[in-house]
């Protein structure tokens, strides 16, 4: 009986989102963006860190289809790794934040006294505050590369997940089908892993969108600073870098807008597919 | 009882201020650079001296030593001297302050003045083409990273028309002319509100949407009024009190997108400051700006809390 009253509110959220064009818009752009980036290397055995020293800012031509940088490498091939990394640390982070925001936000939400006063001011204390500021501070301090950056995005990213996780919580606690269980006794561990969580998929899974398109911006901003992936490393936010001068930005286009575009593309590609995730699943959530 | 809840309020503060201050004056320091870093690269430095400048500095103390004794000057107002430049930290910032609160009042200002008109215009006709257009332009801008808008302004504007100026805040840095500010303010302005109009143009859009439901607006729309004049005189002014709220929880995001616009546009702010301050290690500045940033985003949590509770009458002052 339970199961099958999942199947259909499973295959009703799917249709939903079928049918929601921008949402699965998004999705095929992301789908082949990740295919693109983990082929693509591979089959043109692109490399984005060797200097052709015969061709600095050389403009798109066939050997190097979207030109050259200040000191020769191919701006195609960093293209294509600066999305790997744009990706990479946009996953990774998101998982650190999931799982660091999930657990403390429904021990907040189901326990309440004391845990919930601990965590939610904390939350407001890390909340109250700029992120980027914050995470060019402890940027600077690990110093920075492509894994500080991720660890730093991931565990700044909690209060995200623990806020959403919280509200949910209090509502589904209060649900008679985890009243009746406590009445039985139920053990607290296992009315949050049976009956909290699964009901809090659809604020976990908006989450995580919203979340890992925060941090690809937040990576490309910081590598814009120079506080992010360090060159040779390639970061959609590192090519930029290179147009505050100004005459890449005023000549020299194809070094700069590529990664600019591609950063748009990617970042509204996961919104569109949350805004129809969200819409799916509950459209009285907001983020 | 009005004040006793502003009071409250102020109170409730206390406890978060600190905790920002603990949490960045620790971040601080597990960096692995020292600020004597800059004196030991001079060949003809004795370890005596350095040793001097190192308890001068107050280095040799204990780290919650240093903070009790760095907070206890902070609510003096003393924040300390910069490490690069020897001058008071309280006086860099004040220097800086007026262009960074300049601009982002203008970005405030003309967010709203976007957002609000293109949120009502969404709800007005909710999921119809001018709906779906709107939502998807404010997802095009909130999915916009901002130096990316602020590069192509530059390059259009600055170098292809030639109309707007590249930086700075003035053509020439004796001469101070408000026309000349205005000109020099409009694309770093443009580019700061970019990411939040999108999104406030859908918390406007949501807001009006849920009092358009409302019971008084179904009475006027009964009573035979046209539909403009019940969204203006009925729901706008209900619609926009939520807003509020999300303009003071703005506030965060909005330095830290001044910090990045700042960088992009060379605007002589406090944005800036933190990056030259964050690139030198200059401690005392970092410092200084943190503390700074947490003090305007509590103000402004509580401005907002107290101002919603005026605007509606429902909140009660517990």
């Amino acid at each position: 009986m339970k199961k099958k009253e999942n199947e259909s509110y499973l295959s009703e959220v799917l249709s939903k989102l079928t049918e929601h064009k921008m949402a699965m818009a998004g999705l095929v752009v992301l789908v082949l963006e990740i295919l693109l980036v983990v082929i693509l290397p591979i089959v043109l055995h692109l490399n984005p860190y060797d200097s052709d020293y015969a061709a600095f800012f050389v403009a798109p031509s066939s050997a190097h289809i979207l030109g050259t940088d200040a000191i020769g490498r191919d701006v195609f091939a960093r293209l294509i790794y600066g999305g790997r990394t744009s990706l990479l640390v946009g996953f990774f982070s998101t998982i650190i934040s999931c799982a660091i925001g999930v657990p403390l936000g429904l021990i907040a939400g189901y326990f309440r006294g004391k845990a919930e006063i601990g965590i939610m001011r904390v939350a407001d204390v890390f909340m109250s505050f700029p992120s980027i500021v914050l995470i060019l501070v402890l940027v600077a301090v690990i110093g920075p590369s492509i894994w500080s950056v991720t660890l730093v995005i991931g565990v700044l990213g909690w209060t995200q997940f623990a806020r959403l996780i919280y509200a949910n919580v209090l509502s589904v606690s209060e649900k008679e089908y985890v009243e009746s269980a406590r009445a039985i006794g139920t053990s607290n561990f296992k009315i949050i892993t049976q009956y909290i969580l699964p009901n809090s998929f659809a604020p976990i899974l908006i989450a995580i969108t919203f979340q890992m398109a925060s941090a690809i911006l937040m990576e490309s901003s910081l590598s814009f600073l120079g506080m992010g992936v360090q060159p040779p490393g390639a970061s959609w936010g590192n090519m930029l870098y290179d147009a505050q001068s100004i005459t890449v930005l005023s000549k020299r286009l194809w070094i700069w807008m590529p990664p600019g575009i591609a950063l748009l593309i990617t970042v509204l590609s996961i919104n569109f597919l949350g805004d129809g995730i969200r819409d799916a699943l509950d459209p009285k959530i907001k983020i | 009882m009005k004040w006793k809840y502003v009071l409250k309020r102020l109170l409730i503060a206390i406890p978060t201020f600190l905790g920002i201050t603990v949490l960045a004056y620790f971040i601080l320091n597990l960096a692995p650079g020292s600020p004597l870093d800059a004196l030991l690269a001079d060949p003809g430095i004795t370890p005596a001296e350095l040793e001097r400048k190192r308890v001068a500095l107050g280095l040799d103390q204990p780290v919650w030593i240093q903070y009790i004794h760095w907070l206890g000057l902070l609510l003096k107002g003393d924040m300390g001297f910069s490490y690069s430049t020897q001058r008071p930290v309280a006086a860099m910032i004040g220097e800086r302050l007026p262009a960074t609160a300049g601009l982002a009042a203008a970005s405030i200002v003309l967010s709203l003045i976007v957002s609000i008109p293109m949120g009502i215009y969404a709800a007005s006709k909710p999921n119809s083409r001018r709906d779906y257009i709107s939502g998807g332009i404010s997802l095009l801008m909130m999915a916009t990273p901002n130096f990316f808008v602020g590069l192509v302004f530059i390059y259009l504007f600055a170098i292809v028309f030639q109309i707007l100026p590249s930086g700075g805040m003035y053509d020439s840095a004796g001469v101070k002319s408000g026309a000349a500010l205005l000109r020099h303010m409009i694309m770093p302005c443009l580019v700061l509100s970019f990411q939040q109009i999108g999104g406030w143009v859908r918390h406007m859009r949501s807001s009006m949407l849920e009092v358009m439901q409302e019971d008084y607006i179904r009475t006027a729309r009964s009573k035979g009024l046209k539909k403009w004049a019940v969204i203006y005189r009925h729901g706008l002014k209900n619609a926009l009190i939520p807003v509020i709220t999300v303009v003071g929880m703005s506030i965060p995001s909005l330095v830290g997108g001044a910090v990045i616009t700042e960088q992009v546009f060379g605007w002589p702010g406090v944005g800036t400051l933190m990056v030259t301050a964050i690139n030198g290690r200059d401690y005392p500045v970092i410092m200084g700006i943190t503390v700074m940033i947490a003090v305007a985003v509590l103000l402004a949590n509580i401005l907002t809390d107290v101002a919603y509770g005026l605007l509606d009458p429902r909140i009660s002052y517990k």
